[in-house]
């Protein structure tokens, strides 16, 4: 178990840990929401039992002479299964499904699993986002939330300097839905992903989430 | 006469397992173009992007993104390493042998990773600051030119036809330190620029860095 102020900062899965959490950010009860429409949101959210999309990754950096694209599938089943698959300009995945997380990536047609130290972070971070799927959400102090029109936005209640400034969940027309997550590391650094075709609530088989590439 | 063999068996392996510096088949070097020797590296500055499939001193592969920028006139580099979902572990730059972290999460945040990582990169793509001293021949390769200082040791560029070319660095002891190994692929649009890079250091703690162009 990390300490709390260590949360989201030393460990290098936790920009994967945002991303995941806001992703299915759905569950944001607890959060100190007095504003109706973000009760309202969590209330829509909850009754997501799946969702699956795909997605446009847009990394831009000051570094980067243009953005770095990267294109791929998301599946999540309520309670804890979940697909992040990257389908270009490589292959990857990672996978939790019953507690256990994987990860695997293509390199000369064959898939290779994934054992580095960024894995054993993202253990921790999968258990905690099932902790607030479960409605625990405000069991993390490390962000605050606000709404704002209909983004909702996460700034570090902790020292982030550099790594995270803030993130943006921009709000769906679907009830209880994000279309789209930015996390800006500074003014000039920043990770925006695009949900496309979300499809709410549809069957998704086990092999979905065990499967590797 | 069982424990000479053992020994000569040991010693026999144990020599095999420690490639050093080869000699080279000489070449006169007014027959070879500078720029030959020089094919491996830009000319002028330059960004890649790479998928990197690193396999740990413990065996762990794992999957990470650098992005690369090298000015040859300046000698700097400027590095980012990422994880694929754009988190940012490393970015530093080098300058001469100045190496400055920027940011970094936990063990990427270490001075000794940032300097051996640039290391490896200026090796890569970077021409060494001295002009060739021997220039040979070596099977599968048009020319192989030998770089030497004082400092840093040996480096041989093995150039071949097609773009592809290989790399050796040997400590002051001749030993074999660092192996690179460049291959161009097939499109043509990218010119001399590798396709596939691997890197492997050797020794105890030694790992490989298998780069694939993205960008």
């Amino acid at each position: 178990m990390i300490p709390r102020h260590e949360f989201g900062f030393k460990r290098p899965g936790v920009g994967m840990m945002c991303l995941l959490l806001f992703l299915l950010a759905v569950d944001v009860r607890g959060v100190h929401g007095e504003d109706a429409r973000l009760a309202q949101f969590r209330e829509q959210a909850t009754q997501i039992q799946s969702l699956q999309a795909t997605f446009v990754q847009k990394k831009q950096m000051k570094i980067l002479l243009r953005p770095l694209i990267s294109t791929g599938r998301f599946f999540f089943r309520r309670p804890a299964a979940i697909r992040w698959e990257y389908q270009s300009p490589v292959n990857s995945v990672l996978t939790m499904y019953q507690g256990e997380v994987k990860r695997f990536f293509k390199r000369d047609g064959k898939a290779v699993q994934d054992s580095g130290a960024n894995l054993q972070a993202m253990q921790v971070v999968m258990q905690n986002i099932t902790r607030w799927l479960g409605g625990r959400f405000d069991d993390n102090s490390d962000f605050k939330t606000t709404l704002e029109k209909n983004r909702i936005l996460l700034t570090p209640s902790t020292d982030m300097s550099g790594m995270i400034e803030r993130i943006e969940l921009q709000l769906s027309s679907q009830p209880g839905v994000i279309e789209s997550i930015t996390i800006f590391e500074d003014g000039e650094n920043y990770t925006k992903i695009d949900f496309k075709g979300l499809e709410i609530n549809q069957p998704i088989s086990d092999s979905v989430f065990k499967e590797s590439l | 006469m069982k424990s000479v063999l053992s020994i000569a068996i040991f010693t026999l392996f144990f020599l095999a397992g420690c490639a050093s510096l080869p000699s080279l088949e000489l070449l006169p070097m007014v027959d070879i173009e500078p720029a030959k020797c020089q094919r491996p590296w830009v000319t002028e500055k330059r960004q890649f992007v790479h998928a990197i499939a690193a396999t740990l001193p413990d065996g762990k592969k794992t999957l990470i993104t650098g992005v690369t920028t090298i000015d040859p006139e300046e000698r700097s580099l400027h590095v980012v390493i990422m994880t694929i979902e754009g988190l940012v572990l490393f970015e530093g730059r080098a300058k001469g042998d100045k190496v400055e972290i920027q940011r970094g999460i936990s063990l990427f945040s270490s001075g000794a990773f940032a300097e051996g990582l640039m290391n490896d990169v200026r090796l890569i793509f970077l021409k060494p600051a001295t002009v060739p001293t021997e220039v040979g021949i070596a099977r599968g390769f048009d020319v192989v030119c030998r770089y030497q200082d004082d400092i840093s040791g040996v480096v041989d560029v093995k150039i071949g036809r097609g773009g592809d070319w290989e790399l050796a660095r040997y400590d002051s002891a001749n030993r074999l330190q660092r192996r690179v190994i460049a291959r161009s692929g097939s499109d043509s649009e990218r010119g001399a620029v590798p396709e596939r890079i691997k890197l492997t250091a050797e020794g105890t703690f030694g790992y490989s860095l298998d780069m694939q162009l993205i960008q």
